[in-house]
């Protein structure tokens, strides 16, 4: 009875061994942002990530009606995007509303490369960067290199390099900035992302106008 | 064989028979209701939060069913003397054990695609792009509960229902740590903590190759070889508790 004991804990453990011998890592697809908490919530940090979502969607909306100022909101998003890096509507929202309500281009971008770093697969990142670089700080240069790091990650929209090609030939002229405004505009599913762009899609038209440039198309 | 597949049926009609079951479903469908209702306020995240809270319900319905109802399936029948009885016919030891952890198994996958279904039918009916790789994240679940259930076995053989619960809960809890204790070891300046930390790493399930819901919302989830290493990573530990539960169990006094 002993020998057969030891027999069955002797195999175990060889079991065991061999277990952990042959053991495949995991499958995580973001490692560059695990944390030892994370392994505590069993893959369920998305659900935190979503509450955050609806934390910061409804702070943002509270700013709207006027009922408080964004003071919290940096805070707010930078939580999100360490909870889920890859939740890529709310990176994307965050940026937007850091470049433009808060003013803060330069800051938005430090996001969005921290965004590329995370999810190397993903264009958006890059592409955005590009639209940042070119309409809002007018760094041309970095624009170019942006649109061009987006283009070699497969899926990027083919515009990249029509604006890589524009931006090389014209650097600030209005006609790509407008371009630029009409695809945000067109791909903006917030209400007040598309309004901010399509505002600024008039702006540049009467820019365009009084310089007596004919056709209101950079193609 | 046959003494094995009577008692896993038994098992798993004895489950069938628990309201438990039929709770993590409503509850579930209710969350995913609400969740569809609220779905303007997730502007345009709509489907990405449909998705992880579905697939966190099947995950804990899977968790919940091997911890809980595992437990007190296995505790109920030490209670009421049903083992005794049991074992006092032709059936082994061994026997016994392996019937109640292919019942317990057989629980887990009824519980699971259950749970999968009533979320691809709310996804369905409230217009939810379903997700291609759910198949892939139940499979996933069904390896990771598995082991929970092997966990489980184990600890009741020698303890009681609220000490098996614990127990199993610490060591599933430790399993997804796995990883970090290598790290942990490296970090720390004591040579007997870093001996433990490094032990237990060696020991304890490494269940964080079946965390894959995260990357499968986000469209990234594994391709369908890779699961074959992590089924037989289970396998083999599966096993092993089984072994070890069996040895433990061969040895103890029945009353």
């Amino acid at each position: 009875m002993k020998r057969r004991v030891r027999i069955l804990l002797l195999t175990s453990i060889a079991l065991i061994a061999v277990a952990q011998l042959s053991r495949p890592g995991p499958v995580i697809r973001h490692q560059a942002s695990h944390r030892p908490y994370e392994s505590l919530l069993m893959g369920s940090e998305a659900l935190v990530a979503d509450y955050l979502w609806f934390d910061l969607l409804q702070y943002y909306g509270a700013y709207r009606l006027g009922e408080n100022d964004l003071s919290e909101f940096i805070p707010r998003a930078e939580r999100l995007m360490r909870v889920d890096p890859a939740f890529h509507r709310a990176n994307i929202f965050a940026t937007v509303v850091r470049a433009q309500t808060l003013e803060d281009p330069a800051g938005a971008i430090t996001w969005l490369r921290r965004s590329e770093r995370s999810n190397p697969g993903n264009w958006i990142y890059p592409y955005e960067q590009g639209f940042f670089h070119y309409l809002m700080l007018e760094d041309y240069q970095a624009a170019v290199a942006d649109f061009r790091r987006a283009g070699r990650i497969e899926g990027a929209p083919p515009a990249w390099r029509h604006f890589v090609a524009r931006i090389t030939e014209l650097g600030g002229d209005p006609r790509i900035a407008r371009t630029m405004w009409m695809q945000i505009a067109e791909s903006a599913e917030h209400p007040e992302i598309r309004e901010s762009a399509l505002r600024n899609v008039e702006r540049l038209e009467a820019i365009l106008l009084r310089q007596g440039k004919t056709g209101l198309t950079d193609s | 064989m046959k003494n094995v597949l009577v008692l896993a049926m038994g098992s798993l009609r004895e489950a069938m028979r628990d309201r438990i079951l039929y709770g993590l479903m409503g509850t579930g469908a209710l969350l995913l209701l609400i969740l569809a209702m609220v779905s303007p306020m997730t502007l345009g995240a709509r489907d990405k939060t449909f998705h992880d809270a579905g697939l966190a319900w099947l995950h804990a319905s899977g968790f919940l069913t091997m911890l809980i109802l595992g437990a007190w399936s296995l505790h109920r029948e030490r209670e009421r003397g049903i083992w005794l009885s049991i074992l006092t016919r032709p059936v082994s030891r061994s026997e016994y054990l392996l019937g109640r952890i292919v019942g317990l198994l057989s629980v887990l996958f009824v519980t699971l695609i259950a749970v999968a279904l009533v979320y691809f039918g709310m996804g369905w009916a409230t217009g939810v792009k379903p997700l291609t790789q759910l198949p892939m994240v139940v499979a996933y679940i069904f390896l990771e509960m598995s082991i929970l259930a092997g966990l489980i076995l184990l600890f009741s053989t020698f303890t009681g229902f609220a000490m098996t619960v614990l127990l199993g809960l610490l060591l599933f809890t430790a399993g997804h740590l796995a990883t970090d204790l290598l790290r942990f070891a490296s970090m720390v300046d004591s040579a007997p903590v870093t001996a433990a930390a490094t032990g237990l790493h060696w020991l304890l399930p490494h269940l964080e190759m079946f965390r894959i819901r995260h990357a499968v919302v986000d469209g990234a989830g594994p391709a369908l070889v890779e699961i074959v290493p992590v089924l037989g990573y289970t396998l083999l530990y599966l096993a092993a508790l089984v072994t070890l539960s069996v040895a433990i169990f061969s040895r103890r006094e029945i009353r």
